[in-house]
């Protein structure tokens, strides 16, 4: 198994409370579905698209630097690595822009319960992705171990798993909060 | 020097074959284009229910890609991966079915 049994436990439980959560938000979202259909009509694309993307090859990247390492430490593994933590660094630069013109128009989430589960859900999944980016600096110090043994392996395969996590809750937060419509 | 470019140009399509090849990449460009398209489907292409259905079963999609190839649940205990696609199944048939009941 990637990583160790206790990775996997934490990340089912985080999927559950994130299924729960999808579920709310679809939930409230037909209860109100013009006020939701009007916030959403507010919302810019091309922000959930481009932090969807940058994760994506986040993620790659981790695969790829893992498999290298596998074979042996390496200066290209630990890079690839390296990459990673840039394209987490450019995800919290593109929400920060996307939160400053959001409070800026004047949608806070006290305006309507579309951007209060905007806000809530957005920022709860910020902070996962803040403790991944923790998770990179540490990988990416044992990726620059001369030896790697294989607990470095299981903890490096634990780190990129919950990596992917970050990746995967985000891929259904864009599709209900930006497309849905 | 002919000979020296030869074994260069074997080298560097070897390396493409492999970059193309390795289901990492591979995933990766599915999953590129996959956000593309529902993008697509968001921004007001298609009939609206029918989009936004398919905006949903796309991200599961994606998500369940992420599990398999980057998660390698492809090479984890089967338990973990059914409990993995189970989990997208199951949250994915419930989004859709109260997305198309709204309002009933």
């Amino acid at each position: 198994m990637p990583g160790e049994i206790g990775i996997w436990v934490f990340i089912f439980g985080d999927m559950l409370v994130f299924g729960l959560f999808f579920g709310v938000f679809v939930y409230e979202r037909s209860r109100s579905v013009e006020l939701f259909e009007h916030a959403h009509e507010t919302m810019d694309l091309t922000f959930g698209a481009v932090n969807t993307l940058l994760l994506l090859t986040g993620s790659m990247f981790v695969v790829l630097g893992l498999n290298t390492l596998r074979g042996g430490a390496s200066r290209t593994g630990s890079r690839m690595i390296l990459v990673t933590l840039l394209c987490g660094a450019g995800f919290v630069l593109n929400k920060y822009l996307e939160y400053s013109d959001k409070i800026d128009a004047g949608h806070t989430p006290s305006v309507n319960s579309f951007y209060m589960y905007y806000f809530v859900f957005t920022g709860i999944h910020l902070l996962h992705l803040l403790i991944g980016m923790i998770g990179l600096v540490i990988m990416y110090r044992i990726a620059r171990k001369p030896v790697l043994e294989a607990r470095d392996i299981r903890n490096l395969e634990a780190g990129a798993c919950y990596w992917h996590l970050v990746d995967l809750l985000w891929i259904v937060l864009f599709a209900l909060l930006y497309l849905m419509r | 020097m002919s000979t020296h470019v030869g074994s260069t140009v074997v080298k560097g399509s070897a390396a493409r074959i492999s970059v193309v090849r390795n289901p990492t990449v591979v995933s990766w460009l599915a999953l590129m284009g996959a956000t593309v398209l529902s993008w697509y489907l968001g921004e007001g292409h298609g009939a609206r229910e029918a989009a936004t259905v398919g905006v949903i079963v796309v991200a599961f999609f994606k998500v369940y890609l992420v599990g398999r190839y980057f998660m390698e649940l492809r090479e984890a205990p089967q338990i973990l991966h059914l409990l993995f696609a189970g989990w997208a199944v199951v949250v994915c048939v419930v989004l859709v079915a109260m997305y198309l009941t709204a309002g009933d």
